[in-house]
């Protein structure tokens, strides 16, 4: 499943191309929770600027060898690098931006 | 420690550091449950670990769905099965887990699951069978297995979906019963449809149906033959068209015929159509239709369509042979009263003719002129009695062909120069039953006929053929079926009209100018034909010539010897009875009488004879007409004579003896005497009845 913005605007220093993966299982709760959460915060602060590929690991499980995926939904930011996985639903945005690069890291959870 | 406080100068272990958070996230996430699936990533491939609540979706979707799913073994014990499964067997979930499902099934469909759960099957297999609820109810289902992929060295499972086709049957029965009626309605439709065409067929009749709304008109084959519609195609089937094949002339009526039928709902007509070939016959075409309304509009337009070409020929020739019979039958009834006269006239002039003065030149021309005027007229109504079919007939075998060789000299001589005479040899010599006086008469006649067609010369030709008429044919003739001896007349002359050959056998018809022609010639050829047995049929046409053939019954006999010629007359001597009702009649007939000689009596009638024959013995002869008025008539008159008193010679008189040939026939010692007679042939006919006869 790949989403592209509709304009694609050429990548720039300041404003990096986002390729983005998510991992999910069938159409569980979790699963499509995880694929909402993801294209909001998209939208919000990467307009025009990201690939998204959702893969459903059912259909192909091969796919999780290559970015070493152990549970599912995750979300893999392959680049710009360095790559970095998001584990869960993705509810917690300043999580998800963080490991986006997009925000500071949130102080860490005890 | 903050991941990046030393940022700068530290990367490798930033990065490190990072991995160990998201390892840590990712542990964290495990052990709280907020991941569906663990991937394990085995040697030979990744395997994917849901965790239970994350498959709950599937759970909810089979437990409510409407077909039955069970999860088996390889042996067919059951290890999970939704409601529903359960439901279709009645049965509840629990008693069945743990349990084979073969022993619901029917006896035989063991097989088929036995089949469903071999290993190494397709993917994807399905199987009809057989359920055995608790209760005995048999239950149709179609079973699609599918092998779930397990791990290597896990027990094979086999899951299956059941789809209850108890109501899909129930359908497929409704429809199949549905199918087979329809099919039925259209067999008897179909039938009924065929037995149609048959008996259309069998009339000769083609059938035509339009539409009105819609402007069709759908023709059957038969049809488009008798309208000879094949060659106009598809152009011609609309509504206006169909009056094209229609003579021109009458088109406009037959579109009027059809204006009407929309409003009286009626159509019936007979109009002629184009013939099928360039110069052929018209064909009278007879058709018949109904309007049908639907909402008060009329809608359709069906009816039968047939040739009826034959049947108004045969109509026609019907009625030109009734008519010759009814003319026949007045001329007849003229021609008896005629006799009567020209007999009294005749008998008085003989009876004058002593008693004329010789020293009177100026009274023996008108004398002659008498005799020869009443000559004329006997000769005259002798034709009227051959047209109306009652003159005296001696039927005898003839050979037309030896007949035509016997008079052909005359023939020529009565034809003149210009025309020459053809008596081409025919294929055998065929006899006919026939008067050959009165054939020879009949031939002359034509041929008299046909030399005033050709003023300017020409060709006659004289044929005989032999015919079959078959009982059809013969009914349009008014003939007997049989063979017939056909004797064609042909002349190369000016034809005629169809209108003039409608009329040539009438009586007095004559194309001649004023006292050329009696009108007479034909009449007796008809008369003649007719009362042979025969019939008459004319082909002509204008400037192509005339043909007439005379068709007389065929006959194997063989001609007999000629007639013994007549006893010569001798002078009368005995007592003769005169019986006749006309008195003026029987006073020339006494009177004749007298003058040869006889000693004669009278009587009124056939009783008052008898009287007298019974008072007196002295009487020789007995001379009687053979119609009168009274119980008794003339022939019934010599009947009792011949039978009471055997002495006693008959002789009888009679306008038209052919009326002597009736079902019981004249005793055959009676001689018969035409009228009107002359004194010599009263003689000959008194002095034959006399003489012993030969025969018994």
């Amino acid at each position: 499943m790949t989403a592209t913005p509709p304009e694609s605007t050429p990548p720039s220093v300041d404003s990096p191309h986002y390729q983005l993966r998510l991992f999910i299982t069938g159409s569980t709760p979790r699963s499509t929770r995880a694929i909402e959460n993801l294209r909001k915060i998209c939208e919000e602060n990467l307009d025009g600027r990201y690939e998204l590929e959702v893969i459903d690991v059912y259909e192909r499980p091969e796919t999780t060898r290559e970015l070493q995926i152990v549970a599912t939904p995750t979300l893999v930011k392959v680049l710009p690098e360095p790559l970095r996985r998001i584990i869960g639903d993705l509810s917690d945005e300043l999580k998800v931006l963080a490991g986006l690069d997009l925000a500071p890291r949130p102080p860490q959870r005890d | 420690m903050r991941a990046d406080d030393h940022a700068e100068e530290d990367l490798p272990s930033r990065e490190l550091l990072e991995r160990l958070r998201e390892a840590e996230e990712t542990l964290d996430a495990i052990r709280r449950g907020e991941v569906d699936a663990v991937v394990v990533h085995h040697p030979d491939g990744p395997s994917i670990y849901t965790l239970e609540s994350a498959d709950r979706p599937y759970r909810v979707l089979v437990e409510h769905m409407q077909e039955g799913a069970v999860t088996l073994n390889g042996e067919g014990v059951v290890l999970y099965c939704n409601q529903r499964f359960a439901a279709l067997l009645g049965l509840t979930r629990e008693s069945m887990i743990g349990r084979s499902v073969v022993p619901y099934l029917e006896r035989a469909d063991a097989l088929v699951m036995a089949a469903l759960l071999s290993p190494g099957a397709d993917a994807g297999r399905a199987a009809e069978v057989t359920l055995h609820r608790v209760d005995g109810q048999s239950i149709p289902v179609t079973l699609s297995a599918v092998d779930l992929p397990f791990e290597p060295g896990m027990p094979r499972l086999i899951c299956i979906i059941a789809t209850d086709l108890t109501h899909a049957r129930q359908r497929s029965h409704e429809l199949a019963a549905t199918n087979a009626q329809l099919a039925g309605e259209m067999a008897e439709r179909r039938s009924a449809e065929d037995r149609l065409a048959v008996a259309l067929e069998a009339a000769g009749m083609g059938s035509w149906d339009i539409d009105l709304v819609l402007g069709a008109v759908t023709i059957s084959r038969q049809a488009e033959g008798i309208l000879g519609l094949e060659d106009i195609g598809s152009t011609a089937r609309t509504l206006d068209s169909l009056a094209l094949p229609f003579l021109a002339n009458e088109q406009p009526e037959v579109r009027a015929a059809f204006e009407q039928a929309m409003t009286t709902g009626l159509l019936d007509f007979e109009r002629r159509v184009r013939p099928a070939v360039e110069g052929g016959a018209h064909r009278w075409v007879h058709v018949i239709g109904r309007t049908y309304q639907r909402d008060g509009v009329p809608s359709r337009l069906v009816g039968v369509v047939s040739d009826v070409t034959e049947r108004r020929l045969m109509e026609t020739q019907l009625r030109q042979a009734q008519k010759m019979e009814a003319v026949g039958q007045l001329t007849g009834g003229i021609a008896h009263d005629f006799n009567n006269l020209l007999m009294v006239i005749g008998g008085s002039l003989d009876v004058l003719e002593s008693a004329l003065p010789e020293d009177n030149p100026k009274a023996q021309r008108f004398f002659a002129a008498a005799k020869s005027g009443v000559e004329r007229g006997a000769s005259l109504n002798q034709q009227l009695l051959a047209f109306s079919r009652r003159q005296d007939l001696q039927a005898q075998p003839v050979c037309v062909d030896d007949l035509l060789r016997g008079f052909a000299t005359l023939l020529s001589r009565a034809l003149g120069e210009t025309v020459s005479l053809e008596l081409p040899q025919p294929a055998r010599r065929w006899y006919c039953r026939s008067d050959p006086h009165q054939l020879e008469t009949a031939i002359l006649n034509l041929a008299i006929n046909a030399r005033d067609a050709m003023p300017h010369g020409g060709r006659l030709t004289i044929l005989t053929s032999l015919t079959t008429l078959t009982p059809r044919e013969a009914l349009a003739m008014a003939a007997e079926p049989g063979s017939y001896v056909v004797i064609r007349v042909r002349d190369s002359g000016t034809g005629m009209t169809p209108e003039t050959a409608a009329r040539i056998f009438d009586p007095f018809f004559t194309t001649k100018a004023m006292g050329k022609g009696t009108g007479l010639g034909l009449s007796q050829v008809y008369g003649f034909v007719r009362q042979s047995g025969g019939f008459v049929s004319v082909t002509s046409e204008l400037g192509q010539g005339t043909t007439i053939d005379l068709c007389l019954p065929h006959t194997d006999e063989v001609a007999s010897a000629a007639p013994s010629a007549p006893a010569a007359p001798a002078a009368g001597d005995g007592r003769v009875l005169v019986v006749d009702d006309d008195i003026n009649v029987r006073e020339v007939s006494v009177a004749m009488l007298g003058a040869l000689g006889y000693v004669t009596l009278e009587a009124g009638d056939a009783a008052q004879a008898l009287a007298i024959l019974a008072r007196r013995n002295d009487i020789d002869m007995v001379f009687s007409d053979v119609i009168m008025p009274g119980e008794i008539n003339g022939l019934d008159l010599a009947r009792q004579i011949r039978e009471t008193y055997p002495n006693v010679a008959v002789v009888l008189a009679s306008g038209y003896t052919a009326q002597l040939q009736g079902d019981k026939g004249a005793p055959t010692d009676v001689e018969v005497l035409r009228k009107p007679y002359s004194r010599a042939a009263l003689a000959a006919a008194l002095t034959q009845a006399k003489a012993p006869k030969t025969h018994p």
